[in-house]
């Protein structure tokens, strides 16, 4: 025998016995699987033949309530609401016809549909309950209730229902709730989640939904055989998801989404020394609690062919050339390469020729020579055309890229885009044209190719703000747990990228921006706080599709950020006359300070209208 | 002296007892998945993958079955590096669902440390155990058998995997045991685990936890793992004496039993097959397990003894604990059934097993030319 231990040794000879032991023990744990199955199929037969037959054991899942969402001091942007729904389990309308007229009846809806959505599941899943109707109102519970004997197969269950308080106020933050696609199943059905289930389809609904689903739980009943409830054999209580609290700061948002009132645009508010975002609003919005029982496909045609785009968010969905605020970086590329020092000066004329294309400076009448300071103060166009030529495309590309341009900011919301940042690599392999000087000139004011979004912009702001340091802009604050109100989870504040530029052009630029404001000049007076240090930069984008867009971007106070605002009116007009004032009064707000009442803005540069317009696009901009 | 036919020559030697349990069980195996993938006429191609991994695998078993099951042993070292790294590497990228990680994704295909971890366990106990006699009574190798238990163990429980840790232990017991390990030592080792049972508790994921708590009141939870087992024993308590026939399981055909393909396709041999169907199934596992217990009895060494009582061990753990859990004896473990339930590379490995098992019953038979170790 193999496994005998040399002669001589007497513990040796144990070894087979050893194996008979242990195969006496495999015997034995086959004897009792097999007791247990005749304890089961001989013993037991009737008992499970007859729950087996039946298929007497039903299955009502119970929804978790989904977390509740709030702003960082509590304000509740979305909640609960119960709603009673009528299920039906196909396999248990003994009495279909009959069953089915008095559901109609009672329900006041046309049998032909009822029949439609009940119809397909009679054969397939068809112990499986189907959603007939939701927000069953008391009167038609009483009389399902008092039906129940001749309504076998019929449930009614509470249901608590997704409530957005504030409408459509930060619609777009808070994002939509809906029935899990095919596409969403295959992709999550491995955390959980089944056919059926709602879940959230956009913003933070959709990023958070693992802490916002909670767990359903459900009802385990028997029927009889005619269909009708005997008795609940278990019942498992749903769990509620957690809070979510966000760092949105709710009067900031309430005043931001009521500024920017109809206009189409978007304002985003943000604390620079953290990411915290603070308010983000793009309007037009939409109302989020006409999801959450199935929108009609009118309503989401309606919200689809708008040509103003309500679904879109366009704090980080929209992509617009951003203007004169990229003269910053420009200026900052020009400094770090040394092509310019802070007194270098150039003519403005108001029409700048290269070679034979003129460029147009906004202010007709010219700068006569400016520095550096005052190009950026006075947002001279013509400056920037000579400069940007002699600074080159690539150390523009590289400037724009560091400061975050051309990449997503990684906030937490879905469906960011990454904007685009264009160098002479890019034009060759996506338009087999050569990169050609003119498309330096309008990169160099944040025209032509250029495609940023409000929160990259105002990422580049926050940059500045904090001498290079820019910290990942985020919408989550704090997860509480909703049983014992523990924090569960605290943001803790992610630097996304460090520019490292010379602090020596950093004071230059925040100074200079500083005076874009406290300038007499400036093309950003209109964002003066009293008492208040302002350090900002406007921009006015020209676009195509008609008037240009009005940008300011701007963070206070200038010796200690605390607070960084974008605003961007989509074809509002000029940014220091349309966006400067509504950025002030955000800023008042997120200061705690008293909020300057609004007044229509009127213009207080005299705007000048550029006569001819030549062939290549030409500058604008304050 | 006269000649024997060419067939007989070559199969001389063969295990056929081993050979025809393991084939019918898996022809009962496509039949059951056949059965249990078909919902209301719709036929499913299922088994058709399925019979295109069985293919592989009778090739995996001949492949295996030529192999010196001696090679095995001088790589086992090798396989256990590869399976600790491998773990390792798992804890870090693996794919993550429920909460663990499991998996490690090339491209399209998916590889689970686990299973070769198994395999690379059970190698290096038999290699380390059975090239040793009365070096086996210092107390120093008893804890160089320890850590080599204990090192994988640790990472898959990290995992965490449940069910692979499940069948390690009791199969490293078993080799411990037969290998001439003192008694008392193992005892010291299985009290020591039952009291440090809290601690484990403790560390335990929350799904787990509930699948414990589960098994022992399945009420608890109706819908999910409590829901499984009130339906398996519906299932297998309706099929009676003789079943309820072929394609006929109502609680099957209707998707009462979640997986029942793979985890609870015991259920569907119980409804349908009914208790002889069922019996047979498990005489036929009986029968394979006192196969492979003879072919370690008649090992020609120590290694592969304790390779063939391991893999014995293995086969029984899995059977037991799946069967066990369709009944309602033992909790939801996730563990498959070898050679029925539905899966490809469980298949091949269960095949490969029964390969090498072939190869160490046919060395036992063959005249030994080369003595000691080679």
């Amino acid at each position: 025998m193999a496994l005998r231990f040399p002669r001589g040794i007497k513990f040796a000879v144990s070894t087979e016995k050893k194996m008979n032991v242990l195969f006496g023990i495999v015997s034995l744990a086959f004897l009792v699987v097999f007791l247990k199955l005749f304890y089961l199929q001989i013993l037991n037969y009737p008992y499970y033949r007859g729950l087996s037959d039946t298929n007497s054991l039903r299955l009502i899942t119970a929804r978790a309530p989904r977390g509740i969402i709030t702003d960082r001091n509590g304000e509740i942007l979305a909640t609960n609401v119960p709603s009673y729904s009528l299920y039906v389990v196909p396999a248990d309308l003994k009495s279909y016809g009959p069953t089915m007229v008095r559901l109609s009846q009672i329900l006041d809806e046309p049998l032909s549909s009822l029949e439609l959505t009940v119809e397909s599941r009679r054969q397939r899943r068809k112990y499986e309950p189907i959603r007939l109707q939701t927000h069953l109102d008391e009167n038609l519970i009483a009389q399902i209730e008092e039906n129940r004997a001749r309504l076998p197969g019929v449930y009614i269950q509470m249901e608590p229902e997704r409530y957005y308080p504030h409408g459509e106020l930060a619609s777009h933050i808070l994002g939509y709730i809906g029935e899990i696609s095919e596409e969403d199943l295959t992709r999550l059905r491995e955390n959980g989640y089944s056919v059926g289930a709602v879940v959230g389809k956009k913003g933070i609904e959709r990023v958070y939904d693992q802490v916002l689903r909670g767990e359903d739980g459900g009802v385990q009943v028997e029927v009889d055989a005619s269909g009708i409830q005997r008795r609940t054999l278990a019942y498992k209580k749903p769990v509620q998801g957690q809070t979510l609290q966000l760092s949105i700061d709710w009067k900031v948002q309430e005043l931001a989404e009521k500024l920017l009132a109809d206009q189409v645009g978007s304002i985003v508010v943000t604390n620079p020394r953290n990411g915290e975002i603070l308010a983000m609003v793009s309007h037009p919005n939409f109302d989020p609690n006409e999801f959450v029982s199935g929108i009609s496909y009118k309503d989401w045609g309606k919200l689809l062919k708008d040509k103003n785009h309500p679904l879109e968010n366009r704090a980080i969905q929209g992509q617009y050339p951003p203007g004169s605020i990229f003269k910053l970086i420009t200026a900052l590329g020009a400094l770090e390469e040394g092509v310019i020092d802070f007194n270098k000066v150039f003519l403005c004329k108001g029409i700048f020729w290269y070679k034979t294309w003129p460029y147009r400076c906004w202010r007709t009448s010219g700068h006569g020579w400016v520095n550096l300071e005052r190009a950026i103060i006075e947002s001279c166009d013509i400056f920037f055309y000579q400069l940007g030529l002699l600074v080159k495309i690539d150390k523009i590309h590289d400037t724009a890229k560091d400061m975050g341009l051309g990449n997503k900011t990684k906030v937490d919301m879905d469906s960011e885009v990454a904007g685009l940042v264009p160098n002479a690599q890019w034009k060759e392999s996506t338009q087999h044209v050569p990169w050609f000087p003119g498309n330096t000139i309008q990169m160099s004011f944040g025209q032509g190719y250029l495609l940023t979004t409000p929160l990259q912009m105002l990422d580049v702001t926050s940059g500045f703000a904090m001498d290079g340091k820019i910290y990942k802009p985020h919408l989550l604050y704090k997860i509480v747990d909703q049983n014992t109100g523990r924090t569960v989870f605290e943001k803790q504040p992610e630097i996304l990228r460090s520019a490292s530029i010379d602090q020596k052009y950093l004071d230059f630029i925040k100074t200079t921006m500083e005076k874009v404001i406290s300038s007499d000049y400036g093309t950003g007076k209109k964002a003066r706080i009293s008492g208040v240090r302002v350090a900002g930069k406007t921009g006015t984008s020209e676009n195509p599709h008609g008037d240009t867009h009005a940008w300011f971007t701007a963070f206070a106070p200038a010796e200690d950020p605390k607070v960084s605002v974008i605003v961007m009116v989509e074809n509002g007009g000029e940014g220091g006359v349309v966006s400067a004032p509504m950025a002030k009064r955000v800023m008042e707000q997120a200061l705690g300070m008293d909020v300057t009442p609004w007044q229509t803005p009127t213009p207080v540069v005299p705007q000048e209208t550029p006569g001819l317009k030549p062939a290549p696009v030409m500058g604008v901009a304050p | 002296m006269k000649r024997k036919p060419i067939f007989q020559t070559y199969f001389r030697g063969v295990d056929w007892g081993l050979i025809i349990c393991v084939l019918a069980l898996s022809v009962i195996g496509f039949l059951v998945i056949y059965s249990a993938t078909s919902h209301n006429g719709e036929i499913s191609q299922l088994w058709k993958k399925q019979l295109f991994w069985f293919g592989l695998s009778l090739a995996t078993m001949w492949i295996f079955s030529k192999i010196d099951y001696r090679f095995w042993m001088e790589a086992s070292y090798g396989f256990y590096f590869v399976a600790i790294i491998s773990l390792l590497v798992v804890l870090f990228i693996g794919d993550q669902t429920n909460g663990a990680r499991r998996w490690i994704r090339f491209g399209f295909l998916s590889y689970q440390p686990s299973e070769l971890a198994k395999l690379s366990v059970l190698l290096v106990l038999a290699r380390y155990i059975g090239s040793k006699t009365i070096e086996l009574y210092y107390l120093r190798r008893f804890f160089v058998l320890l850590f080599l238990i204990g090192l994988p163990l640790f990472l898959i429980l990290k995992q965490p995997d449940l069910g692979s840790a499940l069948l390690l232990i009791p199969v490293s017991l078993i080799l411990m045991y037969v290998g001439g390990l003192r008694v008392r030592w193992l005892m010291w080792v299985i009290l020591m685990a039952l009291a440090s049972l809290p601690l484990i508790w403790h560390f335990l994921k929350d799904y787990q936890r509930e699948r414990l708590e589960v098994f022992i009141n399945p009420q608890d939870d109706p819908l999910g793992a409590g829901y499984n087992i009130i339906q398996s024993v519906i299932a297998i308590g309706s099929g009676g004496i003789s079943g309820k026939g072929f394609m006929q399981g109502t609680q099957t055909q209707l998707s009462f039993i979640p997986e029942h393909h793979t985890d609870f396709i015991f259920s569907v041999v119980g409804e349908e097959w009914g208790f002889m169907g069922a019996v047979v199934v498990l005489g036929f596992y009986y029968f394979m397990v006192q196969r492979i217990f003879d072919i370690s009895k008649k090992a020609r060494d120590r290694e592969g003894a304790l390779l063939a009582l391991g893999i014995a061990g293995m086969f029984t753990v899995q059977i037991i604990i799946n069967v066990g859990m369709t009944v309602g004896l033992l909790p939801v473990t996730g563990l498959t059934l070898p050679f029925v339930s539905y899966g490809g590379s469980s298949l091949m490995f269960s095949y490969a097993a029964i390969g090498i098992l072939l190869n160490i019953s046919y060395a036992n038979r063959r005249p030994v030319l080369i003595t000691g170790k080679g």
